[in-house]
Parts: structure tokens; sequence; C-alpha cells
């Protein structure tokens, strides 16, 4: 009895382990299955390989699971060898079963992978083909716009050659092109104009035509060009056909072969008149140092001669009284008179030339101010002398302070000494506007004149009142009208006879152009 | 009014001169005149040397009346060769001219003149300026010590 249970569980133990022998290979058959179906899922496109791998897998993982199975039936050990031997068929039945099963999982897999495969690979040479047929097209565009490129390119140089022959046959400036060694090799018909025509220039090499001591320099600035020296002018003689020479200004270029590209203007005249006016401004210069030395000559040898005349007469009169008598004495006093006058017109006329002499300069001027100053000089100077001077505030302009002072002193002159027989004299300073640029005036109630002489006003020397009725050199409204014009300004008057007399004047260019 | 010191007077016009001897002594100023009539001659009496070789190189004038135009060495030349000079550094010298050139003016001031005087035509405003210059330079006016003294 107790061999027969014995037996009886050997032979449940053998089982269940056959049992879960089973089991375990099946699970692992299921999960090769699943594995496989997952792999052939995953093998899209031409993924043939990888299907043929999964099945290799598949095979492989039975083999194991086979081979585990067959170990585990040899562990069951136990007395009911029958059983067991049984077991065993049994299991290994199965096991085939299983594998037959797998195999045909596997078979049944590689049918819809292979044709996924097969749609991938045809859905693949689609596309392959329209990409082909696009990219064919595409070529073929791009060929025909490179064509018609081309053509507008063509034809755009053709325009340019065109355009550049033109301007080379019209152009007044000489052009030519030269080879590196500095040969003619192309030149504009302006060349005419030296009296060549272009089959004699192109048979002579450049240089021959430039003026022997020009040639060195010619050919430094040759290299510095080449070398890629900056294109700017350069100046040398030209012969002409007739053997003179004409000053040619060069622009020149190389390109990077060394033909040299040149256009060349005939700076003859300018040169001619540059140097005329050099030599003119030379001139001028010296005339200028000339008056200077003279107007020192004249405040300086004049005088003397001068001081001699009036201080000796003072000297008679001083000195002999009673021997010259009432008529001696009268005449003696006219010579005095006259030196002292002839004293101030030389100081007048060295006053008028300092100012033509003198540099200007311009700053912002307090022009009221200026008005002022000059209004309380000749104030102090006539302390008996009752005047109304009215002056605007505020006025400001541009111009040298110093030259504005020496006009007011004449202006404001003028209106005191020409006040001088009234007892209410008003003498008025302001401004006015003429397109917005202030115009300046000094105006007095005094003496007036013949607006029939205005022209005359300005002059030096010119004088519209006799010596006996008012005192002066005539040089004062010129160096008024002097100072305006340093200035690039306008002065002009209008007066009445014995109702006073306006002088306008402006500092500057723009304003007050009638 | 005034005491002994030597008035140096640079001056080519003998008339010029005769007048300047005439304000002067109009004005009371009495003081001896050395004429020099022209820049070397000044620079030889105040350097002691060619014809004023023999004269006492320390005895300085109280005042030169330098004209600017003058024959050989002008005014301004003389006036910078008496300023480069430790004896004559601080002479006083009065430019006494008929020039009214501004040049003149400031080249006279940066040479080293002490005064600018005008010579008016006018002969009583001549003697009015003359009056003043001495009276100032002469009287007021306080000299420095000549060097080396």
């Amino acid at each position: 009895m107790t061999d027969r249970r014995s037996d009886r569980d050997v032979d449940l133990q053998a089982s269940a382990k056959l049992r879960k022998a089973e089991l375990e290979a099946h699970a692992k058959l299921r999960k090769a299955e699943v594995e496989a179906d997952a792999k052939v899922q995953r093998a899209e496109g031409p993924a043939a390989a990888k299907v043929q791998k999964a099945l290799v897998d598949a095979g492989l993982t039975l083999q194991q699971a086979l081979v585990e199975a067959d170990a585990k039936l040899q562990r069951a050990e136990g007395p009911a060898a029958a059983k067991v031997q049984k077991a065993l068929v049994e299991a290994a039945l199965t096991l085939q079963l299983a594998l037959v099963e797998a195999d045909a999982k596997v078979q049944r897999a590689e049918g819809p992978a292979a044709a996924k495969v097969q749609k991938a690979l045809a859905e693949a040479t689609l596309t392959l083909q329209h990409a082909l047929v696009d990219a064919t097209s595409t070529l073929r565009e791009a060929e025909v716009a490179a064509a018609e490129k081309l053509i507008q390119a063509q034809e755009e140089l053709a325009y340019q050659r065109d355009v550049f022959e033109r301007f080379f046959a019209l152009s007044l400036d000489m052009m030519c092109i030269s080879s590196p060694a500095g040969d003619f090799k192309r030149v504009s018909p302006s060349f005419d104009a030296l009296g060549y025509g272009s089959e004699e220039l192109l048979s002579r090499p450049m240089l021959d035509f430039v003026h022997p001591d020009d040639i060195a320099v010619t050919l430094a600035q040759r290299e510095r060009l080449a070398a890629g020296a900056p294109a700017v002018s350069f100046e040398n003689r030209f012969r002409c056909k007739d053997g003179s020479y004409r000053w040619l200004s060069w622009v020149s270029g190389p390109d990077s072969a060394g033909t040299m590209y040149s256009m060349a203007r005939d700076v003859t005249e300018a040169r001619r008149m540059q140097e005329e006016l050099a030599g003119a401004k030379d001139a001028a210069d010296e005339v200028n140092r000339e008056l200077e030395s003279f107007s020192y000559s004249v405040a300086h040898d004049l005088r003397a001669p001068l001081r001699s005349i009036d201080g000796f007469s003072q000297a008679l009169l001083e000195d002999c009284a009673e021997k010259l008598g009432a008529d001696g004495k009268k005449y003696i006093s006219f010579i005095r008179e006259s030196a002292q006058h002839m004293a101030q017109l030389i100081d007048d006329l060295l006053g008028l030339s300092r100012i033509t002499r003198s540099q200007l300069h311009r700053e912002d001027v307090d022009i009221s101010a200026l008005a002022h100053a000059a209004s309380t000089r000749i104030a102090r100077s006539q302390p008996k002398r009752r005047v109304g001077v009215v002056i605007e505030d505020g006025l400001k302009g541009v111009g040298d302070p110093r030259l504005i002072a020496v006009l007011f002193d004449n202006l404001f002159g003028n209106a005191w000494k020409f006040t001088g027989k009234r007892d209410d004299g008003r003498i008025e300073f302001g401004a006015t506007s003429e397109d917005g640029h202030p115009v300046y005036f000094v105006r007095d109630n005094g003496a007036g004149f013949d607006m029939a002489f205005v022209e005359k006003l300005f002059g030096v020397f010119q004088r519209l009142h006799s010596a006996s009725e008012f005192e002066g050199t005539g040089v004062g409204l010129a160096t008024v009208q002097r100072v305006v014009r340093r200035h690039g300004g306008r002065v002009w008057a209008e007066g009445d006879v014995d109702h006073g007399a306006t002088f306008y004047f402006t500092l500057s260019e723009t304003a007050g152009v009638a | 009014m005034s005491n002994d010191g030597i008035i140096l007077l640079v001056e080519d016009n003998p008339k010029d001169e005769e007048l300047t001897r005439r304000a002067l002594t109009k004005t009371n100023i009495l003081n001896p005149i050395v004429v020099a009539r022209d820049g070397v001659e000044a620079l030889d009496y105040l350097f002691s040397r060619g014809t004023h070789a023999d004269r006492d190189s320390e005895a300085m004038p109280q005042l030169v009346l330098l004209d600017l135009k003058l024959p050989k060495v002008d005014g301004l030349q003389v006036l910078k060769e008496l300023r480069e000079r430790e004896i004559t550094k601080n002479l006083p010298v009065v430019v006494l001219t008929s020039s009214l050139e501004d040049q003149d003016l400031i080249s006279s001031y940066s040479l080293g003149a002490n005064s600018y005087v005008r010579k008016p035509v006018d002969f009583v405003q001549f003697v009015d300026a003359v009056r003043q210059l001495g009276f100032y330079w002469l009287v007021l006016n306080k000299t420095a010590p000549v060097p080396g003294l």
C-alpha cells in the first residue's frame, strides 16, 4: 500500500511538474508569438530582414523552451519511471504540437508582414518616382530660366556696350585704353582736338606724345596706379599735331591685367587762368603793401611839415606880435587853420584807408549799445550842446564792432553837426525790417539836404554844405559807405532841406536789396 | 619844476626838434636836452659807443623821447635793443610820433614803450601834450635805479 501510495505521490508530483513545464513552455511560446507579431507589425517598408529575424527568434525561443521542458522532465525523478516516461513522451508530444503551432503562427504572421513590406516597398517606389518626376521637371524649369537669363544678360551686355560706345564717341574728355607697356590700344574721337587721327595715336607709344620734362613724372604716376594707388587727377603736357603742348589732366586706373583705362581733360586754359589769377593776386598784394607804406608815409611825412607850419606860425604870433599888426595876425591864424584842416583831411583819409585795409571780424554785436556809446562820445566832446537823442534798445546784428563804431561816430557826428543851428535838435536811431532783415537808420531834424544831390552824398571830399555853413572834410559819409560795403550791406539817404535827413544802412548782403 | 636829468630827444627833423624844445621851454621844463638824429646815434649815446664812446656810460638820461620813423635804425628797433640791455631795460621811453597806425602802437607797447604820444599838428595842443608828459615823467614818476649803481 505504502508503495502504491508512494508511487501515486511521485506520479502526482511528476504530473504537476510536467503541467508546470507545459504551462511555462506555452507561455514562452505565446510570448515569442506576440513578439514575432509585434516585430512583424513594426516591420514597415522594406523590412523583410526584420521579419526574417523575428522568425528565427521565434524558432530559437521554441527550441529553448523544449530544452527547458526536457530538462524539467529529467529532474522529475521517481519510482514511477513508466509514468514518468509516459509523461515525458506526452510532454514531448505537447511540445511538438506547440512547436508546430508556433511555426504555423509564425507562418501566419509572415503573411501580413510580407504584405506590409510589399506595400511599403510599393509606396516607397511610388514616392521615389514622384520625386524623380518632380526633380526632372524642376531641372527642366531651371534650364529654361537659365536660358532666359542668358539671353537677358546677353541683351544687357549688348546695351552696355552700346552705351559705352556712344559715350566713348560723344565724350569731350579724351578717353583711351593703353597696354601695360604704354601703347595706345584705343582712343576716343575727342583726341581730334589735339590734331591727331586715331591711327596715328595707335601706331606709337603714349610716351612719345608726352613733354620730355613730364615723362619721368608720367612713368612714376603709371607705376603708382599699377601698384594700386587711387586714381587722383594727374597733369602732364601732351604734344599736339602742330607741335604745341596742351596741359592734360588725367584720371586713370588699371585692370588686373595691367591694361590702363584713362580719361584726360584739356586744362591748359584753366591753368593759364589760374596763373593769371595768382599773378593778379600777387600784384594786388603788392599794391596793398604799397598802399600800406603810402599810408604810413602820409601819416608821418605829410603831417611833419604841417606841424612846422602851424608851430612856427604860432611862434610868430607869440614872439613877433607887435611887428605883425592886425592883418598879419589874421593871416597867420588862417595859415594855422589851413594847416590844421589839412591835418584833419589827412587823418580822415587815413581813417578811410584803414577801414579798407583792416580785416573784417564778424561777430554778434549789440548794435544799440554801439549807438549809445558813439552818442555818448560826441555828447561829451560838445558839452555845451543840448540835443535830444532817442536810441531804440535791444537791436542786435552781426558785424565788426570796431568798424560799426566808426560808422556811428560819423553818422552821429553828422547828425550833431547838422542840427547845430537848431535849439530843438533831435536824433533818433532805430531799425525797420525788410524781408525779415533789419534796416538800421539814424535820423535827425537838422539842415537836411537836397535830394537832387543825393548821389554825391557818399563821395570822398563831396560836400553839400559850404565850410562857412558847416565844417567838414567830406570824408565822413564816404567812410560810412565803406564800412557798410565791407560788411556787404547797403547805405542810402533821404533828406529835405531844413527838414532833416535819414541815413539807412544794412550789414548783410541779403538785407535791404531795393 | 624839474631837476637836471637829461632828456634824450631822438628826432631826425630839426624843425620838429625846434618845436619840441620850444614846447619844453614854454612849459618850464629846463632839463638839458641831448638830440640824436637817427637810431644809430641814439644807441651809440645810450651804450657809450661810436661818437659817444667817451660818455659816462652810467649816466643815463631821465627820459627818452623817441620818434619812430628815423634814418638808419628806426625807433622800434632802438626800443627793442634798449629793452634787451640790462642798463637801459627800465629807462623811461615815450614814443613821440606822427603815426596813429595800430601796428605802431601795438609794436611800441609790446617792445616795452612806457607811453605813446601822437604829435598833434596844432602847436597849442602839442605844447599841452609836452607839458603833461614832461610833468609826469620828469616830476611825478620815480625811475628805477640803473642796475649796478
